[in-house]
């Protein structure tokens, strides 16, 4: 289908539902496309969620070990073991003293997990450890610790240190204060396993957590691992050298996201179409009152006008555009009409002497027989020739000639007073009358008043061979037709009757009666 | 008029939200009082055994940790009898602090113990907390 077959209205139609449906489409498009990007924004949000919720468990880990630290280290009495134990190695009272909290407890043991207890000269090497909690670690610092610990001077020796490191055991806590505080008579390493406090860290992040040690030793399995709907996303928590100590896995609720998405979505592209459905119901409103109904008007007033009906006019109605296109069209109209006028009159009148011509009257002259043929009237019909015009021509010359056809053609016109009476120049120097509704009398009365106005003219004709002056011969016929004669037929016994004044001697007239 | 009103009622709730916001500080410095760092509390623990460290908290507050050695003096509750119990020799060095920059007391109690003669007073302006947070050793409860 070509568009150039299309109306303004179908073409508008199509353009607004194509704007409306593309609309709607990009709609649901940025709609997946925001969908995704709130999912991966919420995703990025639950990753730094876990990892500041991390970092919130290690400085709470941090801040209860060195509560614990405190209250050990500054004890007297571990001051005096491990003054004595550096002079007697092997001894079991510091063991024991260091056994204590593993049966005893201490402030703050619900909230940490202790594995271990160390003690260390002021020099970082090992004197003893507790013999509960966990068995066979290195009997050295943490390498981490080791190596924060040995670069150390002054008063920065007396600073609490700790780190996260990996032993043989996975990943564990160390904590190294100072013993005796600042007369400062060794070290006391205070380990704990972090994983205790890390397993409730879904309490910070409200959602469901899952806890793996590097090893890959299920700490914190949630069930929420095989239901579907929950996306994992994964935070390593990394010792300061940057190994890896801990996966942390939470699980973003995506179903719960999705269905809010969903409905977000589902609003969106409702509210676009609603909002496109009636964008179009106005827009067509609009375009039918102002538009598609004055130009379908404007084109059938055109082709009614195209179809002969002259007198149509374009209503002057719509948009700016089309009034101002009705109007000028309106008057491009009466244009048209005024110079189609013309045409026909022209076409109908002579233009030499500015009566009808032959063409009209024909015209005239079959309608006046379908008149007094349908209306059984009587119809005259008077056929005019001026004498001996040849000779007028030759003597005065064309020019004269001319002005004498004139005066001829304007004395009969000014003969005849009726609307429906008809002069004509027949051709040449012969001249027609059509008297409707005449009766025979009338007739030969016209015809004689003709005949001597015409003489009464008095124009000088030397070469006539009936008068000094201009004289016209008149043939013509009364009838009152009853279809039987056809058109020429009653001419040319017009003609005959002519024919029969000029026999007669001219400058007279015949008048025949007939009935046909 | 109207609007003449409005525009000082304006400014009045203006001040009182400005003065509202200032919190309380501590001075930069006390005249006559050396002001310190936790290092050099620490250098001058050891360097001068005699040296007295008053903690001008709340008792409450020292119990729940304090400097070692530190003895725990209110300043508002501090006269010069008690001071002088504790450092009889004017010339002996005393250390003061409190809860840190936004505390009030340690100073108080410097300016205090210098109008009563006390001539070696050390400022320990950032305190309890400065001293926590370069962690420090400290002590719980009562001095052993």
């Amino acid at each position: 289908m070509r568009i150039d077959n299309l109306s303004i209205k179908s073409v508008t139609v199509i353009a607004l539902s194509m704007i409306g449906v593309v609309a709607i489409i990009l709609s649901v498009l940025a709609g997946s496309y925001f969908k995704q990007s709130a999912l991966d924004a919420q995703m990025k949000s639950l990753s730094r969620v876990i990892e500041v919720a991390s970092q919130e468990m290690l400085k709470d880990i941090k801040e209860r070990t060195f509560q614990l630290g405190m209250s050990l280290a500054h004890s007297n009495e571990l001051k005096q073991i491990v003054e004595n134990s550096k002079n007697n190695k092997g001894d079991i009272v510091l063991p024991n003293f260091l056994d204590d909290p593993f049966i005893n407890g201490f402030v703050g043991v619900k909230d940490l997990d202790l594995v271990k207890l160390r003690v260390f000269d002021t020099s970082l090497n090992f004197i003893s450890e507790s013999s509960l909690g966990i068995k066979n670690i290195e009997q050295t610092l943490p390498p981490v610790l080791n190596k924060k610990a040995s670069n150390r001077t002054g008063v920065e020796r007396l600073k609490t240190i700790d780190a996260l490191w990996i032993s043989n055991y996975g990943p564990l806590h160390s904590t190294l204060v100072p013993i005796g505080g600042i007369k400062i008579k060794g070290y006391l390493e205070i380990i704990i396993n972090p994983a205790f406090n890390l397993a409730d860290i879904s309490n910070i992040t409200q959602t469901p957590v899952s806890v793996f040690s590097v090893t890959g030793k299920k700490i914190k399995v949630n069930d929420k691992d095989s239901i579907s709907g929950y996306l994992p996303v994964e935070y390593t928590l990394r010792t300061p050298d940057g190994e890896p100590a801990f996966n942390i896995v939470g699980y973003e609720d995506v179903d719960h996201l999705n269905r809010e998405m969903d409905s977000t979505q589902v609003i969106t592209t409702s509210g676009f179409l609603l909002l496109s459905l009636f964008s179009l119901l106005v827009a067509l409103l609009l375009f039918n009152r102002f538009l598609f109904t004055p130009v379908s008007n404007m084109v059938m007033d055109i082709k009614q006008m195209a179809n002969g009906k002259l007198d149509a006019k374009v209503d002057i109605q719509g948009l700016k555009e089309f009034r101002i296109l009705a109007e000028a069209f309106n008057i491009m109209a009466d244009k048209v009409k005024a110079r189609t006028r013309d045409f026909e009159k022209m076409s109908m009148q002579d233009s030499l002497t500015g009566i009808a011509n032959r063409r009209k009257f024909f015209q005239d002259l079959r309608r006046e027989i379908n008149r007094a043929t349908r209306n059984k009237l009587n119809l005259s019909i008077l056929l005019i020739d001026i004498d001996n015009f040849k000779n007028f021509n030759d003597m005065y010359g064309h020019l004269v000639g001319d002005e004498c056809l004139r005066k001829v053609a304007l004395t009969l016109h000014h003969m005849v007073k009726r609307p429906d009476d008809l002069v004509a120049r027949y051709g040449g120097e012969e001249f027609a009358i059509i008297l409707p509704d005449t009766s025979d009398e009338g007739t030969i009365k016209i015809a004689e008043k003709c005949r001597a106005a015409i003489e009464e003219m008095q124009v000088v004709h030397s070469a006539s061979t009936v008068s000094e002056v201009v004289t016209i011969s008149i043939g013509g016929i009364n009838m009152v037709p009853d279809g039987s004669l056809a058109q020429n037929e009653i001419i040319q016994m017009a003609d005959e009757a002519l024919y029969q004044a000029k026999q007669n001697g001219r400058n007279c007239i015949v008048i025949n009666n007939s009935r046909g | 008029m109207t609007k003449k009103f409005a525009v000082l009622v304006g400014l009045f709730l203006y001040s009182i939200m400005a003065l509202a916001d200032q919190k309380a500080s501590a001075p930069e410095s006390v005249m006559g009082a050396k002001t310190v760092i936790a290092e050099d509390v620490i250098e001058l623990m050891m360097a001068e055994p005699d040296v007295t460290i008053i903690d001008s908290r709340k008792n409450s507050e020292y119990l729940k940790g304090h400097i070692e050695g530190a003895i725990s003096i209110l300043n508002t509750t501090m006269t010069q009898d008690e001071l002088e119990i504790f450092v009889p020799d004017k010339n002996s060095a005393i250390i003061f602090y409190c809860n840190g920059s936004r505390c009030l007391r340690s100073s108080d109690s410097a300016r205090k113990a210098l109008s009563w003669g006390y001539e070696n007073i050390y400022w320990f302006r950032g305190g309890w907390k400065e001293w926590l947070e370069k962690k420090f050793p400290i002590q719980i409860g009562e001095n052993n």
